[in-house]
């Protein structure tokens, strides 16, 4: 986790630099974005899994979910 | 002259191409699915090349109707369509069988029948027709569940179009005139707008696509991705440019879709719910209704046929060649199948903005029209929605299926069984991904196709270096949470409950209104059924409320009569009579 972390602020600060020389405003805007956002979905999308665990008669009446997922191509 | 115009129309060829494939012999019906879409395109670009203002009108009932209206939107839509519909029938060729390959073509002749009706009744004709071709299409995978999807699918349509034509009615009405242009903000065209953004799948009215596209064959979802969603994207922009609540619909269904996107462990589950991701893209653009703007929504949706035809194509090779689409029962493919990883991952990287390819010039004309207008808020939303489509279907999915551990190796002990797939799928999948790289690397290809005069350049050291930023820092994240971003089995409830949980319980409760029979049945008839006796069976026969009724006396123990999916009809028929009743009463 250390090595991935010292990985990820060199690529920052290195994107820094980029923004810097090509004058992008604002600077590390797309590096903030990026790992922000990605932060914000992982977690967001596994609160919002944990909210929408589906009930119990949730396809009760169909055969879902599938026990072995194995899905014949085309028929 | 008319008939001269006729001949231009480009629906024509692939509605008799629908009719011939249906009777041919199978290898002549092959031929039929290639060249129609073939003539349909020289059609499109011959109406090009006449410059616009080609229109073809016909009297229906002492109202002159435009069959064909051929201007710089149509034909945008009208090359996008017939190209898809040519890579979609060459990659199904070997995979679909026979109704298949006659609905896809009817379903693409529907769509250009679409794109050029110049009047709101040929549209709601060609509307309609789609809705039950689709419906077919989804049905030709032969299964229990796309049976079921099917019947859901058909039902949530068949709610729009009677929306669309309670609308169509009102605004003829109150206005004189079946034209098809850019609509006031009146209660017929706001009428008009909920039957559209029904087929555009903006939420809460998209569950019928993440429930229905999967369940149809591996090539039938390509034509429902190409088709389906985008005709209404086209009547969006044509009637609806401007109508602001249109941007922030755009905008929440961008992340809506990506959110729900990375929840998903089938993986053509996962690209449906990034269609409803990338039509937020384009219906932003609508909504902020610029010139930059507009063109930024008509590139995107021509350029999204194009990526996420190869998306989908890539996904259902995979499902042809190893009969599974979960991400949880896939894994170490790449060695095995690395010539779909690389066609696939360049749909992927379409999608995902990635410079020189057809999505990053698409989305950043789109984006550099919210941003013109000092839309800040909605701008860095979009970005957040782009991460998140980066993150799955060019990160996630990939890993799941292509890098991760064989998961059924793991699970039995033995590889992954693959069945060879056909050369024509290959062929199609490359043609695709030329087509992406052509337009990412030269966009004025796409450029001279827009509505609105374009001279915006996407490939400035900004852009280049905060994009790349942006995906680096996105790689970086994924494989700093990998652990926690792999595929798991199951499904997750969205605003489907009330698709399916809904009708279910309605269902129950129509049940409890009535006392249930304990009596045993009787092991053998004795004597032949009164008519009074005869009625319960007589009412289990009537269509839709039939089985409901009747399941109010059924033994205890018997299986229900009546699907929620029936229920759910009846709801939804009740609903649309009382919109198209009130329409017609306004």
């Amino acid at each position: 986790m250390t090595r991935k972390l010292a990985v990820i602020a060199v690529v920052i600060v290195i994107g820094l630099g980029v923004d810097v020389l090509a004058g992008a405003e604002p600077v590390g805007f797309g590096a903030g974005l990026g790992l922000a956002g990605t932060l914000l979905l992982t977690y967001g999308s596994k609160a919002l899994a944990a909210l929408v665990k589906r009930p119990a008669d949730y396809y009760e009446h169909e055969d879902l979910p599938r026990p072995t997922g194995a899905e014949a191509a085309d028929g | 002259m008319a008939e001269t115009t006729l001949l231009l129309w480009p629906a024509w060829p692939l509605l008799l191409g629908a009719l011939l494939v249906a009777v041919l012999p199978r290898r002549t019906g092959g031929a039929v699915l290639l060249v129609a879409p073939l003539v349909a395109l020289a059609q499109v670009g011959a109406l090009r090349a006449a410059d616009g203002g080609v229109t073809l009108a016909y009297d229906f009932y002492g109202l002159e109707l435009l069959l064909l209206r051929a201007d710089t939107l149509s034909i945008a839509f009208g090359i996008v369509f017939a190209a898809a519909a040519f890579l979609a029938g060459l990659y199904g060729l070997t995979s679909m069988d026979t109704s298949e390959r006659a609905t896809a073509l009817a379903t693409a002749g529907a769509g250009l029948g679409v794109v050029f009706a110049g009047d709101l009744i040929t549209l709601l004709v060609f509307w309609e027709i789609k809705a039950v071709v689709t419906t077919v299409l989804i049905l030709g995978r032969r299964t229990p569940e796309s049976r079921r999807a099917a019947q859901r699918y058909f039902f949530v349509h068949f709610a729009g179009g009677s929306v669309l034509l309670g609308g169509i009615v009102w605004h003829t009405v109150t206005t004189g005139s079946t034209a098809f242009e850019a609509f006031a903000s009146t209660g017929a065209a706001w009428t008009i707008l909920v039957g559209v953004a029904l087929s555009a799948a903006i939420p809460p009215m998209h569950t019928w696509l993440p429930d229905a596209y999967p369940q149809a064959g591996v090539a039938g979802m390509v034509f429902l991705s190409a088709f389906t969603t985008k005709s209404a994207v086209y009547a969006l922009v044509r009637g609806f440019a401007g109508f602001e609540v249109l941007l922030w619909v755009g905008v929440i269904m961008a992340l809506y879709g990506v959110t729900y996107a990375m929840l998903q462990d089938d993986i053509r589950r996962l690209l449906a719910y990034h269609i409803v991701s990338q039509v937020g893209f384009m219906v932003a653009g609508v909504g902020v209704g610029t010139a930059a703007a507009v063109n930024g929504a008509v590139a995107h949706a021509f350029a999204h046929i194009l990526y996420k035809g190869l998306l989908l194509m890539g996904a259902g090779a995979l499902l042809y060649a190893t009969g599974r689409s979960l991400g949880s029962q896939l894994g170490g493919l790449a060695r095995r199948l690395p010539w779909v990883l690389v066609l696939y991952m360049v749909g992927a990287v379409s999608i995902s903005s990635v410079p020189l390819f057809s999505g990053f010039v698409s989305k950043e004309l789109t984006i550099h029209g919210v941003s013109d207008e000092g839309l800040t808020a909605a701008l860095w939303l979009l970005k957040v929605a782009s991460v998140g489509t980066f993150l799955s279907t060019a990160l996630k999915l990939p890993y799941a299926a292509w890098f991760g551990p064989d998961r059924h190796q793991q699970a039995t002990g033995r590889p992954t069984r693959l069945r060879r797939i056909p050369t024509t799928m290959y062929v199609a999948m490359g043609l695709a991904a030329a087509v992406n790289l052509a337009i990412g690397v030269y966009p004025a290809l796409l450029w001279e196709l827009l509505p609105h005069a374009n001279d915006y350049t996407p490939f400035t050291s900004y852009k280049l270096s905060e994009t790349l930023q942006l995906l680096l820092l996105t790689a970086l994240g994924f494989w700093l949470l990998i652990a926690g971003l792999g595929a798991k089995p199951g499904l997750n409830l969205d605003l489907d409950w009330f698709h399916r949980v809904a009708p279910w319980r309605l269902q129950r409760a129509t049940r409890s209104l009535w006392p249930r029979s304990t009596a045993p049945e009787p092991a053998v008839a004795t004597a032949s059924p009164t008519f009074s006796e005869r009625i319960p069976a007589l009412v289990g026969r009537v269509p839709v409320v039939g089985p409901v009724l009747a399941g109010a006396n059924r033994p205890a123990g018997a299986p229900p009569p009546a699907s929620p999916t029936w229920v759910l009809g009846v709801v939804i028929f009740g609903v649309s009579v009382v919109v198209l009743g009130l329409s017609l009463a306004s």
